[in-house]
């Protein structure tokens, strides 16, 4: 194995209109990151990654969740004021990509 | 000094300890001017024309050095970097000599391209007697200079057309603490229009029709501003330096354009042109009308800056924890973080 290849990792965004996006991401870095950085629509990340802001909102695929890990408090206070929280609401910001994430799949919330 | 008797004689409780601090300081920080030796490559304004007569030259705090504006007999006004190069004297306590620009020291005169063209003694003049020349623009009444050697946009007209527009100009005799960008951050902060200068915005915060550009962006408010006074103001901003608004106040138009000059890094010169359509004043008693509204103007002028002033001198800037209604603000500080920075004149102005 490369060693290019072996530090690869994808995610895959469904954007709100059911358009799948398949981006690469950088371990250590945050899944908003790699939402910005290929232009994910939907996540705006206004605050630029410092949990103020909830506009980097994602739906966690059910066999990630484990993986992901739950919310810390400031992260969960943000997320239950947002529309459209479910169980398995995460901020990207907060959510650091690691080797185990290839493959996950994360939904973007419809605009509110 | 003494505390009242009956807070001494309270019994003293335990002190209320912090129960959640914070530890690290957010901050997606947007570069300062002069930050690794660059400055933004924006129009700023140098001086107002009325300052500057012809055969007039003058010294001005530029990007934390000094130039120097002068107007010849063509009437056009230059601006250069202030130190000949012959062995540094300040031009600015020299003259002007038709188109060019005498030393007070030695006599050496520079043509409006800043090259060397006579010695008084009669040497010839070093081709390497170079000063920096900058990109200079008169615009509605003020003399703007450009950071760089050639201008990456172009200097704004009113949207408004009149063939006759009025114009007022004004130099704030204070510079305000901080950079031109903090200012010019103002116009995208949405949530500052309504706080600081009590805006009741008649439609929801206007994100979606923001007109952005290479250079800068624009986008309408529609409110009732202090007193009632309905507005339809398009405001704008222009590289990191340059404000500028306008359309109908109460019953007529009005221009406002801003300059934030760059003296030096942390501080900025206002400069503020205000703009009339005397076609809109009627036929009797025109100058009487005019003169009335540009007090008005200049009242609103006054206040709008009055209201931002305390903050503006008093600011860190450091955009931590920006909230959804901040997303017009947000864009234009990453704007600002991708913005052009150099500074060719460096070695030149001090």
């Amino acid at each position: 194995m490369t060693k290019s290849s072996r530090g690869k990792i994808t995610l895959c965004f469904i954007e709100a209109d059911g358009r799948r996006r398949t981006v690469a991401a950088v371990a250590g870095n945050t899944v908003m990151n790699a939402a910005v950085d290929h232009g994910v629509i939907g996540i705006e990340a206004i605050c630029g990654g410092s949990c103020s802001c909830g506009t980097c909102h994602v739906y966690v695929d059910a066999p990630w969740l484990e993986i992901v890990g739950p919310p810390q408090d400031d992260e969960l206070q943000l997320l239950s004021a947002l529309d459209g929280k479910h169980d398995d609401s995460r901020l990207g910001c907060q959510i650091k990509v690691s080797r185990e994430m290839d493959g996950m799949t994360l939904r973007i919330p419809a605009a509110t | 000094m003494s505390a009242a008797p009956e807070t001494l004689n309270r019994p003293r409780p335990a002190p209320e300890l912090p129960e959640n601090n914070p530890v690290q300081r957010l901050n997606n920080a947007v570069p300062v001017e002069g930050q690794d030796g660059v400055f933004s490559q924006s129009w700023f304004p140098i001086c107002l024309s009325d300052e500057l007569a012809v055969g007039q030259v003058r010294g001005e705090a530029f990007l934390g050095g000094k130039v120097v504006v002068y107007r010849g007999t063509d009437g056009v006004a230059r601006v250069m970097s202030a130190f000949c190069p012959h062995v540094g004297a300040d031009l600015s306590v020299g003259c002007v000599v038709e188109n060019r620009l005498q030393c007070a020291f030695h006599h050496w005169e520079y043509n409006p391209q800043g090259a060397c063209v006579k010695t008084a003694i009669g040497d010839p003049p070093p081709p390497t007697a170079r000063l920096f020349k900058f990109p200079t623009a008169e615009h509605y009444g003020v003399v703007w200079a450009f950071n760089g050697n050639k201008p990456l946009w172009d200097l704004p007209d009113f949207d408004h057309r009149s063939d006759s527009l009025r114009f007022r100009c004004y130099r704030f005799p204070e510079p305000f603490l901080c950079d031109p960008w903090v200012f010019a951050a103002n116009t995208p902060d949405m949530q500052h229009v309504k706080v600081v200068h009590n805006a009741q915005f008649s439609t929801p915060d206007p994100h979606d029709i923001v007109n952005w550009d290479q250079w800068g962006f624009r986008y309408p408010i529609i409110a009732a501003h202090q007193g009632g006074v309905p507005i339809e103001w398009m405001v704008a901003i222009r590289g990191t330096s340059l404000f500028w608004q306008e359309g109908p106040y109460g019953d007529f138009w009005l221009g406002g354009m801003v300059g934030f000059g760059l003296p030096r890094p942390g501080q900025h010169e206002v400069f503020a042109i205000l703009a009339l359509d005397p076609g809109q004043c009627g036929d009797t008693d025109r100058e009487q009308t005019l003169d009335a509204r540009f007090q008005v103007a200049e009242q609103l002028m006054h206040r709008t800056i009055n209201e931002d002033k305390n903050i503006l001198n008093t600011i860190h800037y450091c955009p931590g924890t920006l909230t959804r209604g901040d997303r017009t603000l947000a864009k234009y500080l990453q704007f600002l973080r991708d913005y052009p920075r150099a500074h060719p004149s460096g070695p030149f102005i001090t």
